[in-house]
């Protein structure tokens, strides 16, 4: 297997999950993808900063196992008329892989910003229950 | 990574600031990014020193979106810790645009001579910033999501004591679920 390759490292971050997806450098080859659901017992703590660091851990530990050492890490949240801020496992996520031994060549927010695209559900008169 | 660019309310520049420049300086170097302000306009920009800088660069965010909702320099510090987070309530989005109901649920979060808020402080062990059209909770994930949905509660118009008996009862969770950790990291 060849060595020393570089990788993306795609972490969708949002309320409920941290999603993180590691491929090869064209973007089509996944290497490894990992959330925080796998590693939390209980649906309300998948988006914990914590389920996210373990998640990025594993992702870190899988792509240097599979000859991944340098990557390009591409943050985003759900973004369009959705939250344009990152979840609370977007941080925790970051950190860890700087920590796991993977070169960190290039942080980057890729979240999709709408050119005034579909209109936030709520109404005019905001969300009633 | 690309410098974070941001716009704040005008009479939170000052804060951002601080005295002599004191707290932006602080930010700068604990993080090691780079925050340019420009006074006229109220625009931040954020920019990594370094490698560590970049990898910060979400937290530095997180500082002024904090300060620019009303916190102080203090309580936004804590956000250095990892576990602590921001949340911000948009009432705008909910009740939609009448000053006067603003106002009114306003009012009910912050209670009388701000009753209710240092209860949902107290309970949840949290920090609350009622400005302008956003309500933000500074805290532990957990704790922040009990404030939230307390928050909730009254603005959909749950009385007072409805929110505080549930914010007794998520206080009293929190600690049994302690104890129970407690007790297991004991045996080890």
């Amino acid at each position: 297997m060849r060595r020393n390759r570089k990788g993306l490292i795609y972490i969708y971050s949002s309320y409920n999950n941290t999603i993180i997806t590691v491929t090869d450098m064209t973007g089509a080859e996944v290497v490894t993808r990992k959330s925080g659901g796998m590693f939390v017992r209980r649906d309300s703590e998948e988006g914990t900063p914590y389920a996210a660091m373990k998640a990025a851990y594993e992702a870190a530990k899988e792509a240097i196992s599979k000859g991944i050492n340098q990557v390009v890490v591409k943050i985003r949240a759900p973004g369009g008329h959705k939250s344009k801020t990152p979840g609370p496992g977007a941080q925790a996520a970051i950190r860890a892989l700087a920590r796991s031994g993977l070169m960190i060549e290039a942080i980057e927010d890729v979240t999709p910003i709408p050119h005034d695209g579909t209109r936030r559900p709520g109404g005019r008169r905001g969300r009633r229950v | 990574m690309k410098p974070i660019e941001m716009l704040i309310p005008k009479e939170r520049i000052g804060v951002l600031i601080g005295k002599n420049g004191e707290t932006k300086r602080k930010i700068q170097k604990v993080t090691q990014t780079e925050i340019t302000i420009d006074s006229k306009t109220g625009q931040v920009t954020i920019k990594p020193q370094n490698q560590q800088g970049a990898i910060n660069m979400l937290t530095v965010k997180s500082i002024v979106t904090a300060i620019a909702r009303g916190f102080s320099p203090e309580k936004a510090m804590k956000l250095l810790n990892e576990e602590i987070i921001l949340e911000i309530i948009d009432l705008e989005a909910q009740i939609g645009k009448s000053r006067n109901t603003l106002t009114r649920i306003k009012g009910r979060i912050i209670g009388k001579n701000g009753k209710t808020r240092q209860t949902i402080e107290q309970y949840t062990s949290t920090h609350l910033s009622i400005y302008g059209k956003t309500v933000s909770i500074i805290g532990d994930y957990q704790d922040v999501l009990d404030a939230k949905k307390a928050i909730q509660l009254i603005i959909n118009g749950a009385s007072h004591g409805a929110v505080y008996a549930y914010l007794e009862k998520k206080a009293r969770e929190k600690q049994s679920k302690e104890m129970r950790t407690f007790k297991i990291s004991d045996k080890i």
